[in-house]
């Protein structure tokens, strides 16, 4: 029977409690205090925290390469004004709506916090720049301190291309394809190694489950007849939950704050899900 | 700089923003777009293609060093460093006063930092977000403030020295991204 995470967050939490955390909560533990103390307080009951190298690819494609747009352009601007303008026009595709958002909002949460008595629109431009690519460089730092172990299960090849400044100032944060026909990691002899693992998530997705799962269990079912199909960058990443989860399977917990997929794969591989998120927010 | 704020978070319309002391001290802007306005024109009218805004930028390798042609000022530097010095042994309430003016010099080399090296822009902005969020310093992360400001002195900093100068602060409790964490999931 499936139990929630609240249920969970509770239960058999031991001194030799090990915890594997997915990129969401990952992000959490980047964030104010507000929201990552929880979270933190949560982690902090397990000896052994991990995560995936596979989640830091997500989490630079996630909210980096927002950042790096930002960044990106205002090289073109000479003040905030100009910037707001670049960004609604870079964003203009309908499909890049939730993007613009999440630029907007970085951009409002850094002017924010600046006196605007003491700054002109051009200084905090320069600001905002040196900021956000200090924020972009440093990240995958904090990163890989927040937890005590990264497992490198998927030997994942762009998740292991750290954001770094060229000599002219731009910042790399690009997750590069990867193709079938050339493969750079290996992750198709992880799913060989783990098949038991990934016929339990597929045969616990329901017709109830989400759209992402729907898509996890396809393209379960194809690595099943080849798993080199899982070297297409377009593949991998559509069960990435399922990949971050096999690759902690050594742990005894698993932590994440995406309930919809990470509830039916704790339950099919057998782990108690916590949820320090939800859990914080049903206290309150 | 409110309303400009105010129009980037809600979408109202902006008009003449006052920041500054000088000449900059306003800027019209009324003829900024429209949040709501501009989601929703290109939610039925942009083509699929785009416009090419997520091109790749060409990559190059980074440089050894760089030099600063017009450094901070030296004497809000010394000020700084002057105010931090044995900032941890100082009693709670002039340790914060110490802070609350490192803060405001922190704010003032930024009006002096136009010339500057993006790696020493770079390093002050490592530090303002450092304290950002810090209201008392524990003895190691004082330490590693010091060294910062130390560093920020150097005419040259290269990228390899600012990576040593991050990952200290990051040890003593540094979070890179909070200043940008308050976003839509």
């Amino acid at each position: 029977m499936a139990s929630s995470p609240t249920d969970t967050f509770v239960a058999n939490v031991t001194d030799k409690s090990q915890v594997h955390i997915d990129t969401s909560l990952q992000i959490e533990l980047q964030k104010s205090h507000n929201n990552a103390n929880p979270v933190r307080a949560a982690l902090s009951k397990y000896v052994f925290s991990s995560t995936s190298t596979y989640a830091r690819k997500e989490f630079k494609r996630g909210w980096l390469q927002d950042l790096a747009l930002i960044y990106k352009l205002c090289d073109r601007c000479k003040s905030v004004p100009e910037l707001y303008d670049q960004v609604q026009s870079a964003t203009n595709h309908p499909m890049a709506q939730r993007r613009r958002s999440r630029c907007l909002d970085a951009i409002f949460a850094f002017l924010s916090t600046l006196d605007s008595q003491k700054t002109t629109l051009e200084v905090a431009l320069t600001r905002l720049r040196a900021h956000l690519g200090e924020a972009i460089l440093g990240a995958y730092v904090k990163w890989d301190r927040t937890v005590t172990h990264q497992y490198d299960g998927t030997g994942c090849a762009r998740s292991s291309e750290r954001p770094s400044r060229a000599s002219n100032g731009a910042i790399d944060v690009t997750v590069r394809e990867c193709k079938q026909n050339k493969i750079q990691c290996s992750v198709h002899s992880f799913f060989d190694r783990n098949r038991d693992s990934f016929q339990k998530i597929s045969d616990s997705v329901s017709p109830d489950s989400s759209k992402e799962l729907q898509d996890t269990k396809r393209i379960i079912a194809s690595a099943m007849q080849n798993s080199t199909v899982l070297c297409d960058s377009g593949k991998c990443s559509g069960m990435s939950e399922a990949l971050i989860a096999v690759d902690g399977l050594q742990s005894s917990h698993f932590a994440a704050n995406n309930d919809k997929e990470w509830v039916t794969i704790s339950n099919a591989l057998g782990k108690p899900l916590i949820n320090p998120v939800s859990a914080h927010k049903a206290s309150r | 700089m409110s309303q400009l704020l105010q129009s980037i978070k809600n979408g109202t319309p902006a008009q003449d923003v006052e920041v500054g002391s000088g000449n900059q001290t306003s800027m019209d802007l009324s003829a900024l777009p429209n949040k709501t306005d501009v989601q929703s024109k290109f939610a039925v009218s942009h083509p699929a293609t785009g416009d090419g805004e997520f091109q790749r930028a060409r990559f190059e390798p980074v440089g050894r060093s760089h030099t600063a042609p017009k450094s901070f000022n030296q004497g809000l530097l010394e000020k700084a460093e002057e105010l931090l010095d044995n900032i941890e042994s100082a009693e709670k309430d002039v340790s914060i006063l110490k802070l609350e003016s490192v803060r405001h010099v922190i704010c003032e080399l930024w009006n002096t930092s136009t010339y500057t090296s993006l790696q020493h822009q770079s390093l002050l902005a490592l530090i303002e977000a450092f304290l950002a969020h810090i209201d008392l310093l524990q003895i190691e992360q004082a330490a590693a403030l010091r060294g910062a400001f130390k560093d920020l002195a150097f005419p040259r900093l290269t990228e390899q020295h600012l990576d040593v100068i991050r990952s200290g602060l990051i040890d003593v409790g540094h979070n890179p991204l909070v200043a940008f964490s308050d976003i839509s999931e």
